[in-house]
């Protein structure tokens, strides 16, 4: 389909230029993002921590073109995508794995993982549920192909909608705190998956969560966002050799990473929870 | 590793189960519950009271009535005093003409309303003009549009089957568009973002996802359709159990109002579980989610 995919030149960087967003619903400006600036580099894991309603999401929401930006613009491989005068549509190449899960629940786990190539026509049906096999299969996830959705575990759905999105081949997979309603135990299971993913995908990752433990266990970079509106307060480089698994957590960089985090982090909530007193008052 | 299945627990859920086993498996649990006994006692305490009032004690008002006993002999009657029973082709036509003329109008209905509610779910321009129309015909009752209908169409056949239709589309074209704004918007942004086109949007979201809202107004317009189709008939009829009941009030023979009545009440009921089927069939992921 495309030479570029198979390793030769990387692809996925996104440059973000000063991007402000501005959200005009009755008249009442809110600024959501301000003048947020991030170089991510292709193949990067980049994760976003910040309180929740801080912005991330618009963020993301920007780049898979859901919708558009205020002023500024984001550049992908070097092509502009998104700028004040331009929202793009929406596309295969950002494939977006959404917070509450997205799986289409009238169609079987096989059905789903095909959709995206199946509509884009790029891929006979024949063809794509052999190759959906074969993913499921390098994934662990066999046996559960002509399952639906609701018949699959939590953990299970998760990992589905992560093939759906690999079956495209994407330039940049968008996550949205995909984890955030799971339980300690399922979370772990769905990690290693994501980092198995990654190690031999090495897609750029546009990672957002407000789990600091999560975003430094899965993260290259890891950016730290202030309460609304949006600015970066501090990028971290998280140096823990790949491939990671859970003896990670009790490494000492993690350790020493989680407390630089903590402390960051821990000013902005009592920002973000002042400034809701403020409101409430 | 994949050949231990079973002694894996979590294996399991890998087994889809198909759509036999699990009516079977309903209908089994269904008999061991105390559910069907129920609603068995229910239907027969009813059947009593009825028998109590009319028949027994004769208590007033209630006495003028036809019982359940004279109504039960008379339907089985092999000569029947009043010419309609189980034994006689008369009690089959009336059935028959009655059925042919939901079919014919239900079937219209949701050929039309179907896709219309659809649409109106899918473009909002196109919901922007049809809306306010929907919602001022809607509410005009079945009974209001007999004049115009016998003025519009030649012969009696075509307006009963028109009055009908009507009863019936309006409330598929409504339940339909509620089923396409139930969907979540989560859905259709996963669609564009694996690159879905509109016509994909439409095959792929927008029909399968309404179908649960689809089928509860094809229930519910089925009800209509009886409704106004015995409406229609006791106006303007030859046949028909809606023309049967009128006529045999007229003519006092009312053990056959009792019979009319109770025949439409089951034929009522199996068109619906009818159309259930159908889409239990079709909406199998409804069904297996309603298993676990």
């Amino acid at each position: 389909m495309n030479a570029s995919a198979s390793g030769m030149s990387p692809r996925g960087s996104i440059s973000i230029r000063e991007v402000t967003k501005i959200y005009d619903p009755d008249g009442a400006k809110v600024l959501a993002v301000d003048n947020c600036s991030m170089e991510i580099e292709a193949g990067e894991f980049c994760v976003l921590v910040g309180p929740s309603g801080c912005g991330k999401t618009t963020l993301l929401n920007a780049i898979a073109g859901f919708h558009g930006i205020t002023t500024g613009e984001i550049w992908l491989d070097g092509e502009l995508l998104c700028s004040g005068a331009r929202t793009p549509s929406p596309g295969a190449d950002r494939i977006v794995v959404f917070q509450n899960g997205a799986l289409f629940p009238w169609f079987t786990v096989l059905e789903n993982v095909t959709f995206g190539p199946v509509v884009q026509g790029g891929m006979s049906k024949a063809e794509a549920h052999d190759r959906a096999r074969t993913m499921l299969g390098q994934m662990g996830l066999m046996g559960i192909e002509n399952n639906y959705p609701s018949e699959i575990s939590s953990g299970m759905r998760r990992r589905v909608e992560i093939a759906r999105a690999m079956m495209n081949d994407p330039r940049v997979l968008l996550l949205d705190e995909p984890f955030r309603a799971m339980d300690a135990l399922t979370k772990t299971v769905v990690h290693q998956f994501l980092l198995d993913v990654y190690d031999k995908s090495r897609k750029t990752v546009f990672f957002i969560t407000h789990d600091l433990e999560e975003a430094i266990f899965l993260g290259s970079k890891v950016y730290i966002m202030t309460t609304r509106p949006a600015r970066i307060k501090k990028v971290l480089d998280v140096d823990i050799p790949r491939p990671r698994d859970f003896r990670a957590l009790s490494s000492a960089t993690y350790l020493r990473l989680k407390q630089e985090c903590i402390e960051a982090v821990h000013e902005e909530a009592l920002k973000a929870f002042k400034a809701g007193e403020r409101e409430m008052a | 590793m994949t050949t231990n299945v079973d002694a894996l627990p979590q294996a399991a859920e890998a087994k889809a189960p198909n759509s036999w086993t699990i009516a079977l498996f309903n209908l089994r649990l269904w008999l061991k519950s105390s559910t069907p006994y129920l609603n068995l006692l229910g239907l027969a305490g009813f059947v009593l009271l009825w028998y109590l009032l009319t028949e027994y004690f004769k208590v007033p008002y209630f006495e003028k009535l036809p019982g359940p006993v004279a109504s039960f002999r008379e339907w089985v009657s092999e000569d029947p005093a009043y010419g309609i029973s189980l034994y006689t082709p008369d009690y089959y036509q009336h059935i028959g003409t009655s059925v042919m003329r939901v079919l014919k109008a239900f079937v219209l209905a949701t050929l039309l309303g179907v896709p219309l509610g659809l649409f109106m779910g899918w473009k909002k321009i196109f919901r922007d003009y049809t809306f306010p129309l929907l919602e001022t015909l809607r509410p005009i009752p079945m009974l209001a549009w007999v004049p115009l209908s016998i003025l519009m169409w030649p012969g009696r056949e075509a307006s009963i089957v028109f009055l009908t239709f009507l009863g019936s589309f309006f409330a598929t074209v409504l339940n339909t568009l509620l089923g396409v704004e139930s969907i979540d918007e989560v859905y259709f942004r996963a669609a564009h973002s694996l690159g879905a086109k509109p016509r994909h949007v439409f095959f792929k979201i927008i029909l399968p996802g309404s179908l649960p809202f689809v089928f509860t107004g094809l229930q519910i317009s089925m009800g209509f359709a009886w409704f106004s189709l015995v409406a229609g008939e006791m106006l303007a009829g030859e046949y028909g159990l809606g023309y049967l009941i009128w006529n045999s009030f007229i003519l006092v023979q009312y053990p056959v109002i009792i019979i009319a009545m109770v025949t439409l009440g089951v034929i009522g009921w199996l068109s619906s579980a009818l159309i259930r089927l159908v889409g239990d069939r079709l909406m199998q992921w409804k069904v297996r989610e309603a298993c676990r």
